[in-house]
C-alpha cells in the first residue's frame, strides 16, 4: 500500500465522520461549561487554598504565642514555626504566580510544554524543601500548643521531651528521605526526560 | 459568546475533536473525559480567540494542548471529571467499508505507538494542514516539520509493509 492510499483513506474517514458524527446539542445547551471542573485551573486553585490555609494557621500561631510572649521557652520555638510558616506561604505564592501566568489557550504546543515542565521542576523543588522543613515546623509548636490548648507543661520532664523530640525528628527525616528517593527523584527524572524529548523534537 | 454560536463551531469541527480524542486515549471512558475537557477548554477560551488565525487552527491548538496535559496525567483521570453521563459526540451507525476500516484501524495503531509530540504532528499532517500551520500550532520551524514528517512517513511505510507481510 502506498502512502497516498493511506492519506486517501484518512480523507474518506474524515468525510464519513463529518456525515455520521452527531453532537448532542441539547446536552451542550444545558451544560454549565463555565462551572465545569477544569483540569487546568485545579493546580493554581489548590495553591491558592494552601496560601489562604497557611495564612490562617500562621495567624492562629501568632495569637497563641502572644499569650505566652513573656515565656521565651514557649514563644521562641513558636517564632521558628511562624518563620517557617511564612516561608511556606512565600512558596505557595510563588507557585500560584507561576501557574497563573501559563497561557493554556494560545501557546504553541512545544512552548507550552516547555513552560509547564519548567514549572513542574520548580514546584517539585519547592515541595522537597517544604517537606524538609516540615518537622522543624511541627516540633517547635509542641510546647506552645500543649501549654496553650491543653495546659500541659512539656518542659516539666526535659530529658523525656528531648528523647521524644530526637526520636520524632529521626523517624520523620527517615520517612522524608524515602519519599524523596522514591517519589520526588523519580518525578524529577520523568520531567527531565520529557524536557530532553522536547529539545530533541525542536532540533531539525 | 453565546452557546448557539459555540455549538455551531463544535458541529463544524466535531470530526477534528473526535480524531484527537481517539488518538490520545485508547480507553472509551478516558476518551469521554478528554472530549469533555476539550469542550470546556474551548468554551472558556473562545472569548480570547481574536480571529487572526483560522478557527480550526485555534481548535487544534486548544484541543492538542488539552490532550497533551490529559495524556500525561491519564492515570489521574479515572472517574474524576465526568459531569456528562455520555459523550457529547456520538458516531451514528453507518455502512461499513471493511477496507477503509482496516486501514484506519492500522493508522490509529501506528499513531498511538508514536510519542505524544509525533502523534500531534501526524494528525495535523493527515488532516492536510499546511506545513506553515503545523509549524505555528506546534511551535517549531517549517523545515523541522518537513524533516519530521518525512521521517514519520518512512516509519509508516515500514510499519505497513511489516503488517502486510505478516
Amino acid at each position: 500500500m502506498e502512502l497516498n492510499d493511506l492519506k486517501n483513506s484518512w480523507e474518506n474517514y474524515d468525510r464519513k465522520l463529518k456525515q455520521n458524527l452527531r453532537v448532542d446539542e441539547e446536552k451542550l445547551r444545558v451544560a454549565n461549561l463555565d462551572k465545569s471542573k477544569d483540569e487546568m485551573e485545579y493546580p493554581y486553585i489548590s495553591e491558592l487554598v494552601e496560601l489562604i490555609g497557611g495564612f490562617l494557621v500562621t495567624s492562629f500561631i501568632i495569637v497563641l504565642s502572644l499569650r505566652v510572649s513573656d515565656k521565651p521557652e514557649y514563644s521562641l520555638p513558636a517564632l521558628l514555626t511562624i518563620i517557617i510558616g511564612i516561608i511556606y506561604m512565600g512558596f505557595s505564592f510563588q507557585k500560584f504566580k507561576l501557574l497563573k501566568r501559563v497561557n493554556y489557550f494560545s501557546s504553541p504546543i512545544v512552548k507550552l510544554q516547555h513552560e509547564l515542565a519548567f514549572i513542574k521542576m520548580r514546584i517539585l523543588k519547592f515541595r522537597k524543601i517544604e517537606m524538609l522543613l516540615f518537622p522543624l515546623y511541627i516540633l517547635p509548636l509542641t510546647p506552645l500548643t500543649s501549654k496553650a490548648l491543653f495546659g500541659i507543661d512539656i518542659y516539666s520532664n526535659i530529658p523525656l521531651f528531648a528523647v521524644k523530640a530526637i526520636t520524632t525528628l529521626g523517624i520523620a527525616y527517615f520517612i522524608i528521605f524515602l519519599i524523596h528517593k522514591h517519589l520526588y527523584d523519580k518525578r524529577f527524572k520523568k520531567v527531565e526526560g520529557f524536557i530532553k524529548r522536547l529539545k530533541e523534537f525542536e532540533k531539525e | 459568546m453565546d452557546k448557539e454560536k459555540f455549538i455551531s463551531i463544535i458541529k463544524d469541527n466535531q470530526q477534528l475533536i473526535y480524531k484527537i480524542c481517539c488518538t490520545y486515549c485508547n480507553n472509551k471512558e478516558h476518551r469521554k473525559d478528554l472530549e469533555q475537557e476539550i469542550l470546556v477548554q474551548l468554551w472558556k477560551s473562545l472569548s480570547r480567540f481574536d480571529g487572526r488565525a483560522k478557527i480550526s487552527t485555534w481548535i487544534y491548538q486548544v484541543a492538542l494542548n488539552t490532550a497533551f496535559l490529559f495524556y500525561r496525567n491519564e492515570s489521574k483521570h479515572k472517574g474524576k471529571m465526568v459531569s456528562f453521563d455520555d459523550s457529547i459526540l456520538s458516531l451514528a451507525d453507518n455502512d461499513t467499508e471493511p477496507e477503509l476500516e482496516d486501514n484506519i484501524a492500522m493508522l490509529y495503531k501506528f499513531i498511538r505507538n508514536l510519542d505524544e509530540l509525533d502523534k500531534a504532528l501526524m494528525i495535523l499532517y493527515l488532516d492536510n494542514n499546511k506545513y506553515r500551520d503545523i509549524a505555528n500550532i506546534l511551535g517549531i520551524t517549517e523545515t523541522n516539520v518537513a524533516t519530521k514528517i518525512s521521517r514519520i512517513k518512512s516509519k509508516l511505510r515500514e510499519f505497513f509493509n511489516n503488517n502486510q507481510s505478516n
